[in-house]
């Protein structure tokens, strides 16, 4: 039963931001529900870490006929991280966004990609999944033309067209699928398969349109150009919350079908999954060290460290999945939070370019160590928590006898903290440009002045990230048992299609 | 332009689609037909009623904004929705009663709020297009 | 029969992707709902064609047999997908007036301004 209350409560936000227009308070409604989830989250989690998994099916079916919602540990802890950020960018969105934004209907398409994200976490059927997709990208396409301004508008026509390319070749996919297997359901398929014992060839296609279609959506190279393009377009904490979630489900669903399906014909996935990874890190970091905008630099990483958790898929060892886990889960909150640290930084000066900038440590140390802490986390600094994703990561490729992906991985960490570096001496730390006259533009005066909720926000984010490497183990054993079960998908079908 | 026999006959065709409309949503219950086609139906009726007297004459006629007719159809599929998992059943479970002879169950309250849902979304988006068109107006 | 809704398919993609390549922004959006359209008819056709089969078991007299039913469910599916095509459709539409109305122009080459330098 608990398993569905993710997606409903959501479902019930938006009903009442639709019935009640005209009411004041609604920020400090939002952020009341989303820490409603968070709790139900924590228990979800504490639930599954008891059992194992736990389902749900909808309408009373039995399995392979109706429509299935399974969490187990890797989906308990992605929804557990996604409403942990959730709750993050609405509290932060109280004092950060314009009145206009707030009341036509912000919070309500916030928690349209909540409900979407939170229903592909969980959906054990892939067209369920595909309907999920739908309804984050319906809202998140909201979200970023929300507003109205030209970047904005040239941004979200990128996005948009790209991603419904990628929702119609996922579609295509499944229709293949279906026809060839006859069956929706996760597990069931997954079952077939395994009686086919090779993979047959005919399959091949399907399963070829789906990745394309997973890739585009996380944002793999090379299908990540939407990305940089439209993610600096929207309030900084709309892209704070796409950053955290959006491609995250794209690579949380590759994770679901490379260990269900595609690993099945291991010899040739698994070549192809480990070069787009390591593509993705190498031309992600590359290039994102040549840019001069901050969320620009932020956007590139977040292909690079989609790469890094690829990798550990690719590996396919429990070590490596593991690695992979805490690395996806650390990346959601660490990049969410250098980018509302951005959005800080874009209240007080008006501008992101980083030429322009500087100063910011004296004026303003506070958000100067949160920044620090979530920039230099995601450079993979210990003790924070993107040291212990990419020690595992990386020690997983060693082991697993990959060294010279391993190798690259630890380039690539170099490089990530030369651009957080970089981002760090110019923004808080040098003089700011004598002849650069920052003046902050005055239509953005409806923001509110106070900054309390942000702080709160960006605060209690970076303590996360500290605590998450200080306190590694339990969380890295939670990974480990995660990645067991989904290295032995057994247990995962059985469950859906004997109640096991 | 003012067109009598076009007006008349438009407004009597936006009775006869309403009322087929809510035929097809009772029929649906066992029989094929639907809230989803029932409300495109009765949209469609109110389509040709906005195409000839414009998109104000549409909202007056409904009394009330769209947004309010969307959320209240959520709300009606999602109390259908929610509704078994109060008595411990799985959510969207059929819950079935015998009402005075007639075999009544939640799936025809999900299908009512879908009906409405979709009646809604549909009369939002094309009185928006027809105010931002500046259709007959 | 098969063969003939494949070979369209196989066209209606060649169009969409034709028209995806265009540089005014209409004719890119025309492009999206033709493969939109495409995709449908492939769920459409994952069921298999059959002929006068009905997708439903009815009271006895109207018995569908076994043999000749067609599969109901690609038609949800398609329901499903068509339906979202709808929503995407309104909001594209929506969203190409408002660039209009904001830059005055339909080419996609103007759409550079959020692009790498």
């Amino acid at each position: 039963m608990i398993t569905a209350l993710p997606v409903f409560l959501p479902l019930a936000f938006m009903i009442f931001a639709l019935l009640f227009r005209h009411y004041h308070g609604r920020e400090y409604i939002a952020v009341a529900a989303s820490g409603l989830n968070v709790l139900l989250s924590v228990f979800l989690v504490f639930k599954v870490h008891q059992t194992g998994m736990i389902s749900v099916q909808m309408g009373d079916w039995p399995a392979p006929y109706g429509i299935t919602l399974i969490a187990d540990r890797f989906s308990a802890l992605m929804v557990l991280v996604a409403s942990i950020v959730f709750m993050a960018a609405m509290a932060y969105s109280v004092h950060s966004l314009d009145t206009r934004r707030k009341s036509f209907g912000f919070y309500m398409f916030s928690f349209g990609i909540l409900m979407g994200v939170n229903g592909s976490f969980l959906a054990g059927d892939i067209f369920n999944l595909y309907v999920w997709f739908e309804v984050m990208l319906m809202a998140s396409f909201i979200l970023m033309s929300h507003g109205g301004d030209r970047n904005q508008l040239e941004g979200s026509i990128k996005y948009l067209i790209l991603n419904l390319i990628s929702s119609f070749l996922f579609v295509a996919g499944i229709g293949l699928l279906y026809g060839k297997l006859g069956t929706l359901n996760m597990a069931d398929i997954a079952q077939k398969l395994m009686n086919f014992g090779t993979m047959p060839s005919e399959l091949n296609p399907a399963f070829i349109l789906i990745f394309v279609g997973f890739a585009i959506k996380g944002a793999l190279v090379p299908f990540f150009f939407w990305l940089p393009a439209s993610y600096h377009t929207p309030p900084p904490v709309v892209t704070a919350l796409f950053a955290g979630l959006l491609t995250k489900v794209g690579i949380y669903s590759l994770i679901r079908f490379y260990t269900l399906f595609f690993h099945q014909n291991a010899e040739f996935w698994q070549p192809l999954v480990l070069l787009v990874a390591v593509l993705s890190m190498v031309i992600g970091v590359i290039t994102a060290t040549s840019q001069f905008e901050f969320r620009k630099v932020l956007s590139f990483h977040i292909i690079s460290q989609v790469g890094y958790v690829v990798m550990g898929l690719g590996f396919f060892t429990v070590a490596g999945l593991a690695g992979a886990i805490f690395f996806l889960a650390h990346n959601m909150i660490s990049k969410t939070n250098a980018f509302l640290v951005a959005g800080y930084v874009h209240k007080q000066k008006g501008t992101l370019d980083l030429k322009t900038l500087g100063d910011f440590y004296k004026q303003h140390p506070l958000w100067a160590v949160f920044f620090f802490i979530s920039a230099f986390s995601l450079a993979g600094l210990p003790p924070l928590s993107g040291f212990i994703g990419k020690y595992l990561l990386i020690k997983a490729g060693i082991e697993a006898e990959y060294t010279i992906i391993a190798l690259i991985a630890l380039f690539v960490g170099f490089f990530t903290l030369f651009s957080m570096v970089k981002i760090w001496m110019e923004v808080f730390w040098k003089k700011t440009p004598e002849n650069e006259e920052i003046t902050i533009k005055k239509e953005q005066n409806e923001i509110p002045e106070n900054v309390r909720w942000m702080t709160w926000a960006s605060g209690a984010m970076a303590l996360i990230i500290v605590l998450a490497g200080v306190f590694a183990t339990p969380v890295v054993d939670y990974c480990t048992q995660a990645a067991q079960s989904l290295i032995n998908p057994e247990e995962y079908i059985n469950f859906v299609l004997k109640g096991q | 332009m003012k067109n009598l026999i076009l007006e008349k006959i438009v407004t009597l065709f936006l009775y006869i689609m309403v009322g087929f409309a809510f035929f097809l949503l009772f029929r649906g219950h066992n029989r094929p037909g639907g809230g989803f086609i029932a409300g495109i139906i009765a949209s469609a009726g109110f389509l040709l009623y906005g195409i000839v007297f414009g998109s104000e004459k549409v909202l007056e006629k409904l009394r009330t904004n769209p947004r309010y007719i969307i959320g209240s159809g959520l709300l009606i599929s999602f109390i259908a929705t929610i509704l078994p998992m109060m008595f411990g059943n799985p959510p969207l479970t059929g819950m079935w009663f015998d009402v005075a002879g007639l075999y009544l169950g939640s799936p025809l309250l999900f299908d009512i709020g879908v009906f409405v849902l979709v009646f809604g979304v549909i009369v939002s988006i094309f009185t928006n297009i027809m105010d931002v068109l500046k259709w007959n107006s | 029969m098969e063969l003939v809704i494949a070979i369209f398919i196989g066209l209606l993609y060649a169009c969409g992707v034709y028209l995806l390549l265009r540089r005014s922004i209409v004719k890119l959006i025309l492009g999206v709902f033709v493969i939109s359209n495409a995709t449908n008819l492939i769920i459409f056709l994952s069921g298999g064609v059959t002929r006068s089969g009905v997708s439903f078991i009815g009271s006895e007299a109207e018995k569908a047999s076994l043999e000749t039913m067609t599969d109901p469910l690609p038609q949800a599916l398609i329901l499903t997908a068509i339906v979202i095509g709808l929503g995407i459709a309104a909001y594209i539409l929506a969203l190409k007036y408002k660039y209009f109305e904001t830059t005055g122009t339909h080419d996609l080459d103007q759409l550079s301004k959020t692009d790498q330098k």
